[in-house]
């Protein structure tokens, strides 16, 4: 398998990113829910370090991500797919980009406002980019536990659209994607 | 003769009125500095009373005396600061405060060392606390700091005792700005 994208199909390194991306996605959100049930203890600082930490890495790899998209031309959408369907294919792409980075941020944010420093799985401590205040937490907060449920209807419709695409459309939209199929 | 030996006494005497200093609370700074994860953070306790008598010609007439409110604490954490105020950390319904009172203080250097008493969650340990007065006419600007454990007062009880999540060493400190009275 190439390492960069083809016409026909995603090289090894953009599917290693989006698996990796898929498994922080799914470790940050069992750990969220699984937090919210913890009472206040050690426990409950280890795991929400945990969180962050896996978080700070979603946008890290984000980071990564765009840039080698920047520079791989992603394999072309099926010729008979309609406009509407690419724009909405497209504008749900950008806004899982935006969701891999702003989400962390909004995190990153509130641990600051809330004068908790957020700690990379305890190698290093991140700076603070927001001043103390007690009411940007309850903002942050409340955006934060909100876009969580919007992202994860967004991620529904990722898997959905994949495996409509795969079994109603029979294209390569979902294969292309899989870690060992060769396209 | 007697009225002589009278006013001898009091220019005598007048050097061991050490100043009493009025702490002006808005430009002044108390609080700790902990970490959780390894990251550190800063509280300050919005109210204390301090009594402070000093002159640094007269060190052994000199001392201070200061009562912290502990639920005046804040982090900029209001979970964190309900948090401190519970029985397993400074537990404020038992312990409402906490206090730093000098049994004596020595001039080191260019600054000071108190030898104190410090009371915290009904624990009292004797702590050597350095620190540095700035005097300009009626204004002085006192600073220092010291490190302690928090479990040997036992602020951090059950699961808290361990250091893997809240450190063990707080920094505590203070930046006082005072006038004479």
């Amino acid at each position: 398998m190439p390492l960069r994208n083809n016409d026909k199909s995603y090289g090894s390194v953009a599917k290693l990113l989006h698996w990796s991306m898929f498994l922080a996605f799914a470790a940050v959100y069992a750990i969220a829910i699984y937090m919210s049930y913890l009472p206040m203890g050690p426990s409950l600082f280890e795991t929400i370090t945990l969180h962050k930490s896996i978080g700070l890495l979603i946008m890290g790899l984000a980071l990564v991500r765009i840039g080698w998209r920047l520079f791989n031309k992603s394999p072309a959408l099926p010729a008979d797919m309609p406009m509407h369907e690419r724009f909405i294919a497209h504008a749900a792409h950008l806004a899982l980009y935006a969701i891999m980075i702003g989400m962390p941020l909004s995190g990153w944010a509130m641990s600051s406002a809330a004068n908790f420093p957020a700690s990379f799985f305890g190698l290093f401590t991140l700076p603070s980019i927001m001043t103390p205040s007690k009411e940007a937490v309850d903002l942050l907060k409340a955006i934060h536990w909100y876009a969580a449920w919007g992202i994860g209807a967004l991620i529904l419709a990722h898997v959905g659209a994949a495996l409509k695409h795969h079994f109603i459309n029979r294209d390569t939209v979902l294969s292309r994607m899989l870690p060992f199929h060769k396209g | 003769m007697g009225r002589l030996f009278a006013l001898l006494v009091i220019l005598g005497a007048s050097p061991a009125w050490a100043t009493n200093w009025t702490v002006t609370q808005d430009q002044s700074k108390l609080g700790f500095e902990a970490t959780q994860m390894g990251a550190s953070f800063e509280g300050q306790f919005k109210e204390f009373q301090a009594t402070i008598v000093f002159d640094p010609e007269n060190l052994a007439d000199s001392k201070v005396d200061i009562i912290i409110p502990i639920a005046s604490v804040d982090t900029q954490s209001a979970d964190r600061d309900s948090n401190i105020a519970k029985p397993e950390w400074f537990d404020v319904a038992t312990y409402p405060e906490a206090r730093f009172m000098t049994t004596s203080i020595a001039k080191e250097g260019e600054g000071y060392v108190a030898t104190a008493e410090l009371t915290m969650r009904g624990v009292t340990k004797v702590v050597q606390l350095p620190f540095t007065v700035d005097i300009e006419g009626q204004n002085a600007t006192a600073a220092g700091d010291v490190t302690v454990v928090r479990q040997d007062f036992g602020i951090g009880q059950g699961e808290w005792v361990a250091n893997a999540v809240v450190g063990g060493d707080v920094r505590i400190f203070f930046d006082l700005k005072a006038t004479a009275q």
